[in-house]
């Protein structure tokens, strides 16, 4: 019972505050279009439209992402105005509040990155969930084929065009951070390349369009008005009796589309959820490593593992074997400040060989640094057999 | 294999006003072979394909003696002679298929099919097969024209409906094409294809042939000395070959002359080879025309395009050619179909023609501008040639490695992967249960098509649909023994995360359209026809058993210390639902049933117990195979809801049964899945795992001169392996290596193998205050500093 209020409350807070407004208003509609759409598909008994009306589940995980990464950005905000806090009050009483601070908290945070992957996660999950559900589509159009019943044409243009304009409104309309970086960094999906190439040679005779056709267009809208032109198609061509075979044939095409769409965007997220470096910043990344390893004292770097922890986000952790005369902070400073500007979060392990020795190391140090006597082998008799 | 020189050749055109003249000849010389074929159509109605191809070649044959005087400066021997026979068998062939598809399909869909040039044919196979050998710009155009192409003619094998030419009873209408005529209806109604879609194969089989042939005979063709020798050559050694074959077909018709009609066709065929002269109306009807074929399909069309290949180039000839005569073969038969619906008798031959004409429809309209589009787009030059830039040489001329990476044999890769596969346990269990499944997905398909029935078929490709699942995981398994790369620095492990983690987004996926369909069925319930779903069900419910037995081992071992709860299978909505479901429908299979959960939840239970006494066990569970098994559980369970329900309608007649139980089993399969889902996205989302104990922090803070820590990162790379990195702060004279080192023990007792544990002092903010460096992420440890 307290769930259920706490639940209408929430969404009251949420329909009453300006800003979230219109995406509660878009989400609600998505979903009754959904449950519309969907019984509609049911009783049209068509596949293609099956597969068109797919789209509107894809809505709403859209949605989901969408409010997930306003979440996260809330969060972060929230996060940021606290520490300024925590600083404000330790400028105001430093002397009382050092000795708590020389503590840390007892508690682990379960996600000691913070919750930005999260959007990684959603992304990877939406792009997934529609990947598969073309799949099931594709396997239902052949079923559905080998069955051969009757197609209902009358609610094929209305669900269509009712698909269509949610699924405009919700891509245009509902601002999305996560998707729309993964929209403009992922590869271009084949449909895109496909149209693309076309434009290209439309506008090889009419260069006034390319204002309007050039650019990578949006994957998800072109998605959206492919569907739609075979969804018309396929009803012209149900009516004009050509039978089930155009059906299987445009929700096979359908199929395909999305997951030439969702594909190449899966890929992105997906990599980054497999702790991979991204591969723009390898060329940025391998030149400041350069630049650390000519560094006074760096004798190696082992264990290089740079990562993307979000979009935009880079992770490293480095060992660095340095010479043992070396002061580790000094190198460490060194390294830090070459790579810091690079990656966000960054460890970096300084070691030395031997370094049990040191104590024997510093104690011949004033004789090694005698150039003369370093080429006598004699004196370091001790310390190679020791080794 | 296909040579690419092609494309390369075009680098010199010449602009259009030069070679206009020829250009113009060209399409009137394609315009006249189009007007050819129609009148050979017509001609073909009447007389037999071998006979009208004889005489057609035996004319060609004489004239060309006459141009080209072939034999005079020949130099024969023995192999040479051999290859040119067997080129000319292979030629001859392949013009009877052609003429045979002309009068199964109409001159139009014969033009559309089979006047494509071999750069067409090969460019298509090329974007096809060999993706990497063009540069990724060309290739999108060469794809979509391939689709083009693809398209147009699965628009004449499927979308033209003559609907004309199905309602003809006897297939054999021509009946001068008895014997040939005959093993083809065989051959087609075996397949169960109307004639004409026969003839769409036919003439692709002829057109892909062709294409071989002539790539084939190209070092052939110098050999013998230019293509003008080549060509009368085997024009006379083709009208020898022939010979015989037309002496057969008339021994044939005079032999077995079955109707009125036939007899009718043959005489006049006989008389007409053998006593010409006799019969005025016979020159007029027969010898005119062919006269006319010759000379248009086989003399000047020749001629020309060997001059415009000259003089234009290759692709210009063949692209102007090509569309002339697709568009101009549009525009005559939607004349001629009418004039002759006009006449309505024929021109030559003064007699009713019985046969309906092949119509124009959409598909055809359709593809006649599909191939327009397909012959633009694949016969266009690619722009740039791919080679990979390597570099500068010395003297600054830019390097380009145009040879392709050598790809390996297929069976060498197969055989490779097999033993891959086989090498560790995991990917042998799930290989060999695919194995196992797809034989029996494979035997239900056969069974299904030969015994025709829907139920069988469409479960079969439902366990095809399952058995990606496998292959995922498989892949998976496999992957991950990679070694790590640049990119993937630590290593393929999370591999398995993730598509442990794909494999339960497809089981919720599976679930809810089991139970959008059991939703719609719950209002009209449909008839079941139930006879063989019983044995299929249990069938499949067997094999997956199988399936659950060897992966519930793997399962129940690797669950050591894996943190209890999170089970799906030990998760008590489930399994509690699955009981009672079985008892209260049926005893015989429950029994099975619940014994299999029995066996599992007393697993687990000992696991669980296991598990407590001690947390420093390895994490040995693989994410991937569990992945896997619920999969194979899911698909179990949904055999005995088939099974359970099948048995109702049965016994019961209860139809509503059906939907009933799937909607429990898509429930049930959203819930067993949905813990499993939860724990590899925490995973995938970095979760610090649950067994890091705070106490590792604390004895960390308690040792010598250990100020505090900061940034503490520990998550789990994959099942096996934990991942941490930490910052310490130690005071001003501590030995960062000692510290260093001390803290990697009490990390590596807690079962963390890659540690990064980044040692500050006071001296390094200095540092890097000196090096104007920003501190922003390091805003947290040096607070400890700055407020001593």
């Amino acid at each position: 019972m307290g769930k259920s209020t706490s639940v209408l409350t929430s969404i009251f807070y949420l329909v009453k505050s300006s800003h979230s407004r219109s995406t509660i208003i878009i989400t609600i509609t998505t979903l009754l279009i959904c449950i519309t759409v969907f019984t509609m598909a049911g009783q049209a008994n068509s596949m293609a439209l099956q597969a068109y009306c797919s789209l509107c589940i894809f809505d709403l995980l859209f949605i989901g992402t969408a409010l997930l990464s306003a979440w996260i950005m809330e969060n972060n905000n929230t996060k940021v105005r606290q520490k300024m806090q925590i600083s404000n009050n330790i400028d105001n009483n430093s002397i009382n509040n050092s000795t708590s601070l020389f503590i840390p908290t007892q508690t682990i945070t379960t996600f000691s990155y913070g919750t930005a992957r999260f959007e990684v996660l959603a992304v990877f999950t939406s792009t997934m969930l529609s990947i598969l559900g073309a799949f099931f589509i594709l396997k239902e159009s052949i079923e559905k084929y080998l069955e051969d019943e009757t197609i209902h044409t009358e609610y094929l243009i209305l669900s269509s065009i009712l698909t269509y304009i949610i699924h405009m409104i919700v891509i245009y309309f509902v601002r999305n951070q996560a998707f729309d970086h993964v929209i403009a960094a992922s590869s271009s999906s084949w449909l895109q390349e496909h149209v693309s190439d076309m434009f290209q040679s439309v506008c090889h005779y009419i260069p006034g369009l390319s204002r309007l056709l050039l650019p990578r267009i949006n994957p998800l809208a072109l998605l959206c008005w492919c569907g739609l032109a075979i969804v018309f198609s396929d009803s012209f061509l149900l009516k004009m009796g050509y039978g089930h075979f155009v059906d299987t044939l445009s929700s096979l095409l359908m199929a395909f589309m999305t997951f030439g769409t969702m594909v190449p965007m899966a890929i992105y997220s997906g990599k980054i959820l497999l702790q991979t470096t991204p591969a723009p910043m390898i060329g940025q990344l391998d030149k400041c490593l350069h630049e650390a390893s000519r560094l006074d004292g760096v004798l190696e770097f082992r264990h290089e593992h740079f990562w993307a922890l979000s979009f935009g986000t880079l992770v490293g952790s480095l060992h660095v074997r340095c010479r043992r005369d070396a002061d580790e902070q000094l190198v460490l400073a060194h390294v830090w400040n070459k790579l810091a500007n690079v990656v966000q979060i960054l460890t970096i392990h300084v070691f030395k060989d031997d370094w049990l020795r040191r104590q024997t190391h510093t104690f011949m140090q004033p004789q090694t640094s005698n150039p003369v006597l370093s080429n006598n082998p004699s004196t370091y008799n001790g310390f190679v057999v020791v080794t | 294999m296909f040579d690419t020189d092609v494309f390369s050749k075009t680098s010199k055109t010449r602009p259009v006003s030069d070679v206009l003249h020829i250009i113009i000849l060209l399409i009137i010389i394609k315009l006249l072979k189009t007007f050819g074929l129609f009148i050979t159509y017509d001609l073909l109605k009447s007389y037999h394909v071998v006979l009208i191809l004889f005489l057609a070649t035996l004319f060609t044959s004489i004239c060309l003696l006459f141009i080209q005087k072939p034999f005079s400066s020949f130099r024969p021997n023995k192999i040479l002679i051999c290859r040119l026979i067997k080129y000319t068998i292979c030629l001859t062939i392949i013009r009877l298929l052609w003429l045979f598809g002309l009068t199964l399909c109409g001159p139009l869909r014969t033009i559309l099919l089979y006047e494509h040039s071999d750069i067409v044919i090969i460019a298509c196979f090329q974007a096809l097969f060999s993706s990497s050998s063009i540069g990724p710009q060309g290739q999108t155009s060469r794809i979509r024209g391939v689709v083009f192409f693809i398209l147009a003619v699965l628009a004449i094998f499927a979308f033209d409906n003559d609907d004309s030419r199905q309602n003809i009873d006897h297939p054999e209408g021509h009946l001068h094409h008895r014997f040939f005529a005959h093993i083809f209806y065989q051959l087609t109604s075996l397949i169960g294809v109307a004639d004409h879609k026969g003839g769409v194969i036919l003439l692709l089989i002829a057109l892909f042939f062709r294409c071989g042939l002539n790539s084939w005979s190209k070092k052939l063709v110098i050999d013998v000395g230019g293509q003008k020798k080549f060509y009368a050559i085997t024009t006379c050694l083709s009208t020898i070959c022939l010979i015989p074959m037309s002496f057969i077909i008339l021994l044939f018709n005079n032999l077995f002359p079955d109707s009125i009609d036939s007899i009718r066709s043959t005489f006049q065929t006989t008389i007409s080879t053998t006593i010409t002269s006799s019969l005025f109306d016979n020159i007029s009807s027969l010898i005119i025309p062919i006269i006319l074929i010759t000379l248009f399909l086989f003399i000047l069309d020749f001629y020309v395009e060997q001059l415009a290949i000259i003089k234009l180039d290759r692709i210009r000839t063949f692209r102007y050619g090509t569309l002339t005569m697709i568009f101009s073969s549009f525009i005559i038969s939607f004349i001629w179909v009418k004039t002759i619906r006009i006449t309505s008798n024929n021109i030559w031959f003064g007699r009713m023609m019985q046969i309906e004409e092949h119509e124009l429809s959409g598909g055809v309209v359709f593809a006649v501008i599909m191939f327009a589009f397909a012959t633009d787009l694949l016969i266009s030059p690619i722009k740039q040639r791919s080679g990979a830039f390597i570099g500068y040489n010395q003297e600054g001329v830019p390097l380009f490695n145009l040879t392709h990476q050598k790809s390996q044999s297929l069976l060498l890769i197969l055989k490779s992967s097999l033993r891959d596969i086989l090498a560790e346990s995991d990917s042998r269990r799930i290989f060999y249960f695919l194995c196992i499944n797809l034989m029996f997905t494979f035997v239900e398909l056969l069974y299904g098509a030969w015994t025709n029935s829907l139920g069988l078929l469409s479960d079969g490709f439902h366990m095809l649909f399952d058995c990606t699942a496998l292959v995922v995981g498989l892949y998976a398994a496999l992957m991950s023994r990679w070694k790590p790369t640049r990119v993937f620095s630590y290593g393929y492990g999370r591999v398995e995360v993730l598509s442990g983690f794909v494999n339960g987004l497809f089981l919720v996926v599976v679930a809810f359209f089991v139970f959008y369909e059991a939703i719609g069925r719950l209002f009209e319930p449909p008839e079941i026809n139930t006879n063989r779903l019983l044995f299929v069900s249990v069938a499949g419910f067997a094999v997956n058993m199988i399936g659950i037995f060897s992966f519930s081992h793997a399962h129940a071992h690797a669950h050591g210390g894996g943190g209890g709860g999170s089970c799906p299978m030990s998760q008590p909505t489930p399994t509690k639902e699955q009981h009672h479901h079985g008892h209260s429908h049926d005893h015989s299979h429950s029994h099975s049933h619940g014994s299999s959960s029995h066996d599992h939840e007393h697993s687990h239970g000992s696991n669980e117990k296991s598990s407590h006494h001690g947390h420093s066990h390895a994490l040995t569970d693989n994410a991937n195979m569990r992945g896997v098994f619920l999969h194979v559980l899911a698909d179990t369970l949904g055999s005995v809801g088939v099974i359970i329900s099948s048995l109702l309608i049965q016994y019961f007649g209860w139809n509503i049964s059906d939907p009933i139980c799937s909607l429990f089993i898509s429930i049930m399969i959203f819930l067993s899945v949905i813990p499993f889902l939860k724990e590899s996205a925490m995973t995938l989302l970095l979760q610090t795992p649950s067994n890091i104990q705070y106490e590792i922090l604390d004895r960390i803070l308690k040792l010598d001169q250990v100020q505090s820590y900061s940034d503490e990162h520990f998550w789990n790379l994959s099942s096996s392996m934990t991942v941490g990195t930490i910052h310490i702060q130690i005071a001003n004279d501590g030995d960062e290596q000692r510290v260093t080192a001390q803290v990697q023990t009490i990390l590596k007792e807690a079962q963390i193998q890659n540690v990064a544990i980044q040692v500050e002092k006071q001296a390094f903010f200095n540092h890097l205050n000196g090096l104007n460096s920003a501190l922003g992420q390091l805003a947290s440890s040096q607070r400890t500093f700055s407020h001593r």
